[in-house]
């Protein structure tokens, strides 16, 4: 039987361009985009200069959208997600341009941190990747979207991702980071050159070890370089030697403005980005050691249509990307030198509680993720102290980009981690009261169960060994097999019980089963 | 940059070959082969191309001119020198003109048509005439005093008016202006005449003009038409509502400078001196005409009922030989492209394609540039219903579309009642792409369907011009036509397109560089050859271009109806470019290029002249033909235009034209042959319809 077939519109408010894409989906893989469009606007310009959107800006983006609205009628699309990105979230006044769009285009915003920025960038760069069959296991693909107002790297190795790092520094922030007047300066090629090496310097130190196959490259001004090097725009990929592009970048540095502007009919605009543009892009190729450069022309609305389609279909892809944020909490284990045996076991045995609890309590998805990262991360404060080291695990999580959560679910996370031995989530701690309240149940319950995984194996000598968990009646009965003495174990776990109890208001009772 | 081509001698100047266009028109009027009244219609075409030539070319160098601008043209030409050889022309054209009328005039006569001066009349005649002026012309006109207290009146653009000079009893001079009613025909038929009779309306008037100055005594008269300035001046910047606007400049039309003074030879030279003076026009602006002032009326004459024979033998637009025989002409778009070639196939799709759209359930959007369209068109009602009907429908509107703006303001209204997404184009860009798309919900998701074409949705027009369109349900075109309206309708910035091209963003570049392709394969050994069709050829680096290939061996053939500033035949520099243009029965208006392109031949149609408007201040389209069958198609139909000895006029170096040579082959029409072709194309199938009909009876019967 034909499936039906389903259409969504993605449109992004971003910084540079208000942009929308339509697409028609049966399944994951037969994506149809069947109508773009963009169009330029000034809003991170705004931002980054003087902290808010004017209301001329405001207005004009109004009439964009509601032109997308006459699209999105046309093609009779129901479902769609807006996305507001850098410009409209570091505005000052975001509230009311989310206000005024709702109230004049009747669509309702959604303002994305920049680690959602840019995974869903790294979801459609993976997917062309993959699509194009580039994804092979030894050859590592080193991921770099350039966005106007940030920069993210992200080291891959099938299946994993290794690395991950964002930074604030784009092309276009750069550029405004120095007036005219620098900008014109002879020596501002250089300084501009040590500018952007201060900044990614640490990122070198991570990945000078690796041997990169591709650097994959994404961002507003992949075609302006693409345009540059003569090629075609349209491609979805376009692979380029090294050697080819450092012909580019000894060409631009003899040009001044003018020159730049005949030689490859830029506008003047255009041109003021060259060289921000290609001297970020000279300093990413040095990072290091890469083989080749692929250019893609992903967007941030392929990202977001994907993880829809992927979401509304059920598409088991999203496990293959959801292992993906997971091998990288991994790496970060792996980064502050955790004890991985009792992170598996405390993750596979929280897992096991979520899953018997999660209907009756409302938890989804989302927060068995959570939970799942949680369990891996919660002792790395211990790498930096053996005193409080929940509160250095809860710093660690906070401070580390974990591709895949937005901030708020990052901060879900590090507060688990917070509470995952000892204390009650009050709102004399500071870390928690920050939270939703919604969150905040999240993380009481998410606590109180990885609490008692972790005592289950409080040892961390793996010694028990969860045989089964039954939610009766309002007891949930843990039990456990074990060869071993595990009295430490057990003592722990009636320690910690009250917590849950007092969270979920049903008993947990810890079952020794003897062989 | 300077260039070995750019030298004033290697160009013709645009306004006198505008004018020896119009010559090739008057030509036609003295075409014996052709029916009578089509030969006086032609003489009404070589007017009212004249009207509007003044109007905008004259009046744009005048107003140069004025304001001190003395730009010199390709040619070498200064404003003034323009002018003054526009003059001279035009002045000998309008000779010849009135030569060729009173021939035809008096051929009338020979079936029965007399179009007469008030003395020839009959007294019956006479008093019937006397009648008509006091019970229906009488009413309508109101004589203006000319004297100290009231100043010369300001006369409407192309008015046709009579100047009186007058005594009154003490013997002092005045003169008055009577302006001829335009809401009455102007050639007046005369009741109870056993032949056709006719009079011009001014005559009547003047015979009984006495009737409106009581007390004075009628000494002279003469008939004189002033043509003005009408090109719009709209300030679009500051416009907030652009079809105000444009109501508005409308408004100032009818009263621009004057430009050119019409007067009739046959009034006394005073009373020429005394209008002269108070039109304020210059010696050169004045032409005194040898016969009755504005002979545009002839367009609707030639329409006379009962003269058949005087007549073309109508030629109706046959069904599209790739339409035969499909019914659902969605499904026939789907299985292939389909090309169209109007007015010898019929337009009638291209309404029904709307039309289907409209009242299609599967389709949810419409949207479409319209230009021109005709009076009550077809196609504004069937947007109107599909809106009504719930479709998303938008529509461009181009206000602008000189002439047209009056009318194109109603629809604009109508459009936007029924609930049409109505854009009055952009700014400071007239949008003359001619594109209609149409998106619908099939089984297998959204498909859309595109009609592009050389010609306006103008069902009217569609019947005399020559004009191609193609149907496409390729998504590729598809996917290009919703990213142009988004860019139309300001949701976009131009994409990078997959196969059309769009002015002012590049079109001209994409020409130089196939010209430049064709001049690698010619350096390269390899086939070299453009052949290019347009209505007017004008834009300097185009030709530069094409002198260029033309010097590396490019073999080059232009067929271009209008204005040519290309100089062919300069050994070195043009010899190996042949320009001709095709004047005939219907108004040749596809623009279809071909380029050789060593072997791998590349075929494009387009809304666009190799104009500098065309290509800087319009949103044109220019779009490559895939389909092999198509590319055969058109590069027969240029064969045939290259090969036509009946209607084809070529171009000397020197800027005239001449006849081509007669072949051994006999006379080639190509406008007859391809009616002919399509009316075959078009019996072929319908004998495989009858047979279709055929009824089936049962065996054993």
């Amino acid at each position: 039987m034909a499936r039906q077939i389903n259409a969504f519109a993605a449109i992004q408010v971003g910084s540079e361009h208000v942009s929308i894409q339509i697409a028609e989906y049966q399944s994951l893989h037969d994506i149809r985009i069947i109508d773009r469009a963009s169009y330029q606007t000034f809003l991170g310009e705004e931002t980054f200069k003087t902290g808010r959107i004017s209301f001329g800006a405001v207005s004009q983006t109004c009439e964009l959208l509601k032109g997308f609205r006459r699209m999105v009628n046309e093609y009779g699309v129901r479902d769609y997600r807006l996305l507001a990105t850098t410009a409209v979230r570091e505005a000052e006044n975001q509230q009311y341009i989310i206000d005024q769009i709702r109230v004049k285009t009747g669509f309702q915003v959604e303002v994305v941190d920049m680690p959602q920025e840019i995974f869903y960038k790294y979801i459609a760069l993976f997917r062309s990747m993959q699509m194009n069959s580039l994804i092979h296991p030894g050859e590592p693909l080193l991921f770099v979207d350039i966005s106007s107002g940030g920069l993210g790297f992200t080291l891959y190795k099938e299946p994993n991702i290794e690395y991950q790092q964002n930074i604030h520094i784009g092309a276009l922030r750069i550029k405004e980071s120095f007036d005219k007047q620098q900008r014109e300066s002879t020596h501002f090629h250089k300084a501009l050159a040590e500018y952007i090496y201060s900044t990614i310097e640490p990122v070198e130190a991570e990945l000078r070890l690796h041997k990169i196959r591709y650097l994959v490259l994404t961002g507003t001004e992949t075609r302006l370089v693409l345009k540059m090097l003569g090629r075609d725009q349209t491609e979805p990929l376009t692979f380029v030697s090294l050697d080819e592009f450092e012909v580019l970048y000894e060409k631009v540095q003899q040009l001044n403005l003018p020159q730049l502007m005949q030689t490859f009919d830029l506008t003047e605009q255009k041109a003021e980005m060259v060289l921000p543009t290609i001297v970020l892009y000279k300093q990413i190729l040095k990072v290091g050691d890469i083989e080749e450069i692929v250019f893609s022309n992903a967007h941030f609305n392929d990202g977001i249509v994907i993880s829809h389609v992927a979401e509304k279909t059920n598409d088991p892809w999203l496990g293959v990307i959801e292992a993906q944020t997971v091998s990288l909490a991994h790496s970060l284990g792996k980064k502050y030198r955790h004890d991985i045996n009792h992170a598996l076991s405390v993750e596979q045995t929280s897992l096991q509680m979520f899953d018997k609890l999660s209907k009756a309590y409302g938890l989804g998805k989302r927060e068995r993720l959570q939970l799942k990262v949680a369990a891996i991360l919660h002792d790395i404060g211990k790498f930096v102290s053996l005193r409080r080291h929940y509160f250095y695990s809860y710093r660690l999580i906070i401070s580390s980009d974990i591709l895949g959560f937005s901030e708020p679910e990052k901060h879900v996370i590090a507060n688990i981690a917070y509470y995952h031995s000892k204390g009650t989530p009050s709102n004399f701690d500071a870390n928690f009261a920050a939270l939703t309240p919604e969150q905040k149940v999240t993380t009481a319950k998410l606590s109180a169960i990885i609490r008692l995984a972790d005592a289950v194996d409080r040892s961390h000598l793996q010694k028990a060994v969860v045989q089964d968990i039954v939610l009766r009646g309002d007891e949930l009965v843990v039990s456990v097999e074990s060869a071993d003495d595990m009295s430490l174990e057990e003592w722990t776990f009636a320690d910690k019980v009250e917590f849950f109890e007092n969270v979920f208001g049903i008993r947990a009772i810890l079952e020794r089963r003897v062989r | 940059m300077k260039t070995i081509c750019d030298n004033p001698e290697y160009f013709l100047s645009r306004e006198i070959s505008w004018l020896s266009f119009n010559l090739r028109v008057l030509q036609e009027a003295d075409d014996k082969q052709k029916p009578l009244l089509e030969r006086l219609k032609f003489i009404a075409i070589t007017s009212s191309n004249l009207d509007e030539f003044f109007m905008i070319r004259v009046a744009g160098l005048k107003q140069q001119l004025e304001s001190g601008i003395n730009k010199i043209d390709a040619a070498g030409l200064s404003v003034r020198q323009q002018l003054e050889n526009i003059a001279e022309i035009t002045q000998d054209l309008v000779k010849l003109q009135y030569r060729y009328y009173k021939k035809l005039d008096s051929q009338l006569k020979n079936f029965g048509i007399d179009i007469d001066s008030m003395e020839r009349l009959t007294e019956k005649e006479k008093e019937w005439c006397r009648n008509y002026f006091l019970h229906t012309i009488y009413p309508v006109i109101t004589p203006l005093a000319v004297d100290s207290s009231h100043p010369f009146p300001f006369l409407a653009n192309r008015s046709l008016n009579i100047a009186i000079s007058l005594t009154n009893a003490k013997a002092e001079h005045k003169m008055a202006v009577v302006q001829v009613p335009a809401v009455l025909p102007r050639l007046v038929e005369i009741a109870g005449s056993k032949r056709r009779k006719f009079v011009f309306l001014e005559d009547i008037i003047k015979t009984h003009c006495q009737h409106l100055f009581v007390g004075h005594k009628v000494k002279e008269m003469a008939a004189f038409r002033i043509t003005r300035n009408a090109d719009l001046y709209i300030d679009e910047e500051d416009a907030e509502d652009l079809l105000a606007e444009v109501e508005k400049s409308l408004r100032q039309r009818k009263y621009g400078d004057a430009v050119r003074l019409e007067i009739d030879k046959a009034g006394s030279p005073r009373l020429r001196e005394a209008i002269v003076n108070a039109v304020k026009v210059g010696d050169r602006d004045v032409y005194d005409i040898p016969g009755p002032i504005d002979l545009t009326c002839f367009m609707k004459f030639t329409d006379l009922p009962g003269y058949d024979d005087l007549r073309y033998e109508p030629l109706a637009p046959q069904p599209p030989a790739e339409l035969l025989g499909k019914e659902d002409i969605f499904a026939a778009i789907r299985e292939r492209d389909i090309l169209v070639h109007h007015p010898y196939e019929s337009f009638e799709p291209v309404i029904h394609f709307v039309q289907r759209s409209a009242a299609d359930p599967q389709v949810l959007a419409i949207k479409q540039t319209l230009y021109r369209v005709s009076g009550n068109s077809p196609i504004v009602r069937a947007l109107a219903q599909a809106a009504e009907n719930g479709k998303q429908v938008t529509v461009l509107v181009e206000l602008k579309a000189r002439f047209d703006e009056e009318n194109n303001i109603l629809w604009a209204r109508r459009l936007e009642e029924a609930g049409c997404h109505v854009i009055y184009g952009l700014v400071g860009l007239k949008t003359h792409s001619k594109i209609c798309l149409v998106v619908r919900r099939e089984n297998s998701g959204i498909k859309r369907y595109v009609h592009l074409g050389t010609g306006n949705y103008n069902d009217a027009t569609a019947r005399v011009y020559t004009d191609l369109g193609l149907f496409t349900a390729n998504d590729q075109y598809g996917a290009d036509a919703s990213a142009f309206f988004n860019m139309l309708s300001g949701y976009s910035d131009p994409p990078v397109w997959n196969k059309i091209v769009v002015a002012p963003l590049g079109l001209r570049q994409r020409i130089i560089s196939l010209i430049e392709r064709e001049i690698e394969w010619a350096k390269a050994g390899q086939p070299a050859r453009i052949i290019a069709k347009m209505n007017a050829l004008v834009d300097r680096k185009i030709v530069e271009k094409l002198y260029e290939a033309s010097s590396f061996g490019v073999k080059i053939d232009m067929i271009i109806r209008g204005i040519c500033v290309l100089r062919p035949g300069i050994e070195g520099v043009s010899a190996n470019i042949h320009v001709r243009s095709i004047v005939g029965r219907f108004l040749e208006h596809s623009r279809l290029f071909y380029f050789a392109n060593g072997g791998d031949e590349k075929v494009f149609l387009s809304s666009a002249d190799w104009m500098p408007r065309n290509l800087d201040a319009r949103v044109e389209l220019f779009f490559p033909i895939d389909d092999s069958l198509h590319v055969e198609r058109i590069k027969a139909l240029l064969d045939l235009q290259l090969n036509d000895t009946a209607k084809a006029h070529i171009l000397r170096s020197d800027g005239t034209y001449r006849k081509p040579a007669k072949r051994s082959k006999g006379v080639v029409n190509s406008q007859q042959a391809l009616y002919q072709e399509a009316k075959e194309a078009a019996r072929k199938t319908e004998m495989a319809l009858e047979q279709r009909l055929k009824p089936m009876y049962r065996k054993k019967d």
